[in-house]
């Protein structure tokens, strides 16, 4: 099976199961229900979100050693350091950035949206970096 | 670096992935080797000289 499709069903069953909670929770907090039902959804939602996320990190160590692509001497492991490297000087940008927006707007400037769009921002900018070097060089060798 | 992989994969009949396998990277690195876009490790370009029976700079060479 392709490593792509591995993706795509394990994201998808994440979106169903999340929504599914997300759907009971939305539907437990305007009815009637027993006072443990929410406190469950709630516990149910924890347990979505973290599994969901180390979920996803043990399924990409497990791709990496099926296909070789973590090996220490892996052209993979060499692109994603460079990746890495480059976010990292993103981070120090975009952190400079934030801290401005805190300046310039002290009371519009919601601390956890900002940190929360900082990860996503940073997690797309590793990838995209990775997607672009691998396919380049795909590019030189064909 | 210039290299004498991908002469020596093709005299042996070997796919990409099959030479990978047997010095343990994926398939991407033996195509990013072939088309000289990344140099080797030393353990690795010792694995590949190993497995072609040849000394190391027979397969990879300067590009003077």
């Amino acid at each position: 099976m392709k490593v792509r499709f591995v993706y795509i069903a394990y994201i998808a069953v994440l979106v169903v199961v999340g929504g599914a909670v997300g759907g009971f929770a939305g539907v437990a907090r305007d009815a009637d229900v027993a006072p443990w039902v929410p406190i469950a959804l709630m516990v149910l939602q924890f347990l979505v979100i973290v599994g969901g996320g180390l979920g996803i990190n043990v399924l990409r160590r497990w791709i990496g050693r099926r296909e070789l692509t973590s090996a220490p001497d892996s052209f993979e492991r060499q692109v994603a350091t460079q990746a890495q490297a480059k976010a990292f000087i993103d981070l120090l940008i975009l952190t400079l950035v934030a801290g401005c927006l805190f300046v310039v707007f002290p009371t519009q400037t919601n601390p956890a949206w900002v940190l929360i769009g900082l990860v996503v921002v940073l997690v797309a900018d590793f990838w995209v970096r990775y997607a672009v070097i691998t396919r380049s060089a795909a590019k030189a060798a064909a | 670096m210039r290299n004498h992989v991908e002469a020596l994969r093709r005299e042996r009949k070997w796919s990409q992935e099959a030479l990978g396998r047997e010095v343990g990277v994926s398939r991407q690195t033996v195509n990013a080797i072939e088309a000289g876009r990344f140099n080797p490790s030393l353990p690795l370009a010792l694995r590949l000289a190993r497995l072609f029976e040849k000394p190391v700079e027979e397969i990879f060479f300067d590009e003077d």
